[in-house]
Formats: C-alpha cells, structure tokens, sequence
C-alpha cells in the first residue's frame, strides 16, 4: 500500500509523539517540552514553533525511536503505530518474527538517487553470544549489535584477521542503579548515599573493561562531552571519592545512622536481548 | 555490583527478570535496587539526562520520587544559552542526582562492538546523523517520497 507523504502527515505525527492522545504511550515526550506546537502550512512545510531557544530541538528531532505515519491514519486510531510500520526509508518492511527476526527489502522508489546499496537485510535476534561470535565467524552475520566483550573481539581478531573491523569508543549508554525511593529504606537519602559510596567505581571499571564491554567512568553526561564532568570533578561526588576505604567507611557510617546495617535486598535487571544484524546481498 | 555492597554489610540477591515481568515491575513500582542500562537517544546531554529526573517529568524514569529543586534547575539549564554557566548548571544538576540526594547511580558507560563488514543498524549515537540527513531532505524536498505500509507486526525499533 502506498500513499503520498505530506506535511500534514509529518505535523500529526509530531503532534502525536509530543502531545500524545489520552491514552496513547509517547515515553519520550518530554524531549520535546521545548515546542510550543507544531502545524503544517502547505504540504511541504512544517512549522515547529519552540517555546523557548534551545540547540538540543535539532537532534532532537532526529531521535530514532520517532516516526512519521500518516494523518488520515493517525485520526482514525492513535494506536495504529503499535502493531504496524510505516515509512519512507530506505528499506521496506517485510516481515517481523517476535524473538526471531526482522526482514527488509530495498525500496527502488527511495528518494536518494542509487541508495541503498543493499537489496535487502535480515536482522537475527540473537540471545546467546556464542550464536552471535558464530554468525560473524561463519560470514552469516555482517555486524554485532550489541558489543562484545574484549576476549571474544581479540578471539575474532585472530581467527579473521583482516576481515573484520573492531570498533572500539564509549557509547552513550551507561549502565545505572536506580533505588525504589518508594520502598523502605531507600526513601532514606542516608541508605541510598551509603549505597554508591560502598562502589569502587575507579578500580572496578578497570576490571571490568577486561572481561565485559564497559569501560569509562562518566556522570550523568555522555564522557567526552563538553558538558561531561571531568575526572577531578566527578572525585568530589559521592560514589567517584578516590579513597575508597574512606568512602566506604562514610557508608559503613551512614547506614548506622540510618539503622540499615546489614540490610537485604533485591537488584533487579533484565535478561539481556542481544541482537546481531546479518546483511543479504544480491 | 553484590560483591561491592557487601563490604559495607549488605546483603544482596539478584534477580534477572525477562523484559516483560521486569518492565511491569519497574512500572508498578515491584522493585527494591534496580540494575538499568540507559541508552540515550537523542545524543544531546541537555536532553539525554532526563532519565535522571523524576517520573512525573520524565516516564521513563522508575526511582519513584519527587524533586521539585531538581525539576527547577533542570528548567533553568534548558533555557541558559551561555556554556558556561551551562556548565556549571550541569554540575549542580549532577551533585544534586548522584551525590546530595543520591537519586541514581551511574556505573561505567558501555564500550566495543565488532562487526564483519558492515554495521546497518547500530545505537543512537552512530545512526543519527544518517536519519538528521533524512529528516531535513524529506521536510525540504518538494517530490516527496511515497509510504510504505507494513501489515500486522510489532515495530521492534520503537523503544
């Protein structure tokens, strides 16, 4: 099915992802608490009028979990985008396999003259790392998803030699621990500084680097950022102090005060969906 | 992350929940500690740091609490158009988060992926620019591109 894109499209959309319907999920929404509202004026423009100036508003738009689906569309169930895809992209949609697979085709009408260069692609999902390192080794796979771990990377290095490319900086996704601050004793600010204080952060993520994929230590802003803090200035927080006997012994403290020595608890995570993307060709 | 918090005498069992058990919990609020990875997406750190502010402000956001001092330094920070003071926003911002009130804890950000030829989908952080290229050409082209309906699946790329 096809159907011209306009700007109309493009404006409800934009509506629906920043000023959801009731009822209708748009977890991101506030990426967008800087536009007043959006509208289309003819069918090739759209206007985003901000409520204040703010350089963010660009890439914010360009956030990959947003999508453009059609008005007439959208009007008539706000819930559509929940179990059908739609685009103008580079790849038509061809079939989705929950846990199993995604598959797309080159579309020959994409707006860029030659692209893509691919006739099409298989996404395989990909849970155990054995399959995804396998994959790679045998040719079925082009690229790993979700990163790997140094061992597993050095053993590809050997076995394919100048076949494979390793890529190798910090990705802007940090792993966190967040305390339900609605359960006791996390509601306590006492417990929950105890609980970062007792992190060797420094030593620990040197450790780390050698056996899984992490590496850096950052705040809350992306490492390497202008806006990052800087190494001296992440050791003035709790949780980052270079003494870590110190740091803990401030936790140790803490958590008398507080009356949780020897608390129990549950962390909590979730079982790692690993992805790998094999490309098909010709 | 156990072995650390047992040197100060806690006790702590982890529990590794599919996504879908561990989504509702996290929603429902069924949870003690929880271990996350936050992938950002916008690849803007006035942006990306959301997630650090309370659920009322940003939903995906599972900590469970209310912060108005945090939500009004993070609305001055918005809007402050000089980088340095924007900077200095940022770090107040961070103390308050992760140090005063110890909303959250940031443990080492993610690091190598490996790939045979080439990559077709990766994080945020390395698509982006492709799709900012797309979005601006489709806003300006005047033949515009024609959809492509796809019937009954879920979109997995929608977080």
């Amino acid at each position: 099915m096809e159907r011209p894109l306009s700007a109309f499209d493009v404006a409800a959309s934009w509506q629906q992802i920043i000023n959801p319907t009731a009822g209708v999920l748009s977890p991101r929404e506030n990426h967008y608490m800087m536009v007043d509202r959006v509208e289309a004026i003819d069918p090739t423009t759209v206007v985003f009028r901000l409520k204040f100036a703010i350089g963010a508003f660009l890439p914010a738009l360009a956030e990959p979990f947003t999508w453009i689906y059609a008005k007439a569309i959208l009007d008539r169930d706000p819930h559509w985008y929940e179990k059908h895809v739609m685009g103008s992209g580079p790849f038509k949609f061809l079939s989705y396999e929950v846990g199993q697979s995604i598959k797309g085709e080159r579309n020959p009408d994409y707006y860029r003259p030659g692209q893509p260069y691919l006739d099409g692609f298989t996404g395989i999902y990909g849970p155990k790392q054995a399959v995804r390192t396998d994959a790679i080794v045998a040719d079925r796979a082009a690229g790993e998803f979700r990163g790997l771990p140094p061992s597993v990377r050095d053993q590809l290095q050997q076995q394919l030699g100048d076949k494979i490319v390793s890529q190798s900086s910090d990705w802007n996704c940090s792993n966190l621990v967040t305390p339900n601050h609605k359960k006791k004793p996390f509601d306590d600010v006492r417990v929950r500084r105890a609980l970062t204080l007792s992190i060797d952060q420094w030593h620990g993520a040197q450790a780390l680097a050698k056996i899984a994929n992490v590496r850096t230590i950052g705040g809350i802003v992306f490492p390497g950022s202008p806006l990052a803090a800087t190494k001296a200035e992440l050791e003035t927080l709790a949780g980052y102090w270079p003494d870590i006997e110190k740091s803990r012994n401030e936790a140790k403290r803490l958590l008398k005060e507080a009356g949780a020595e020897g608390l129990a608890f549950d962390c909590s995570t979730v079982t790692l969906i690993s992805h790998i993307s094999m490309l098909r060709y010709g | 992350m156990i072995g650390e918090w047992s040197k100060i005498g806690l006790h702590v069992k982890q529990r590794v929940e599919p996504m879908g058990p561990e989504f509702a919990a996290m929603r429902s609020g069924n949870f003690d500690v929880l271990l996350e990875a936050n992938c950002n997406s916008v690849v803007n750190p006035l942006l990306d740091v959301q997630k650090f502010l309370p659920h009322t402000v940003y939903v995906g956001n599972y900590g469970n609490y209310e912060d108005r001092a945090e939500i009004d330094l993070y609305q001055k920070l918005l809007r402050e158009t000089d980088a340095a003071k924007r900077r200095v926003l940022m770090r107040d911002l961070e103390k308050l988060v992760l140090d005063n009130e110890a909303h959250e804890m940031v443990v080492t950000y993610w690091h190598i992926r490996s790939k045979r030829a080439l990559e077709i989908c990766s994080d945020a952080s390395l698509i982006q620019p492709d799709i900012r290229q797309i979005l601006v050409q489709v806003m300006a082209r005047a033949d515009l591109p024609a959809f492509h309906i796809g019937a009954q699946g879920n979109d997995p790329m929608r977080g």
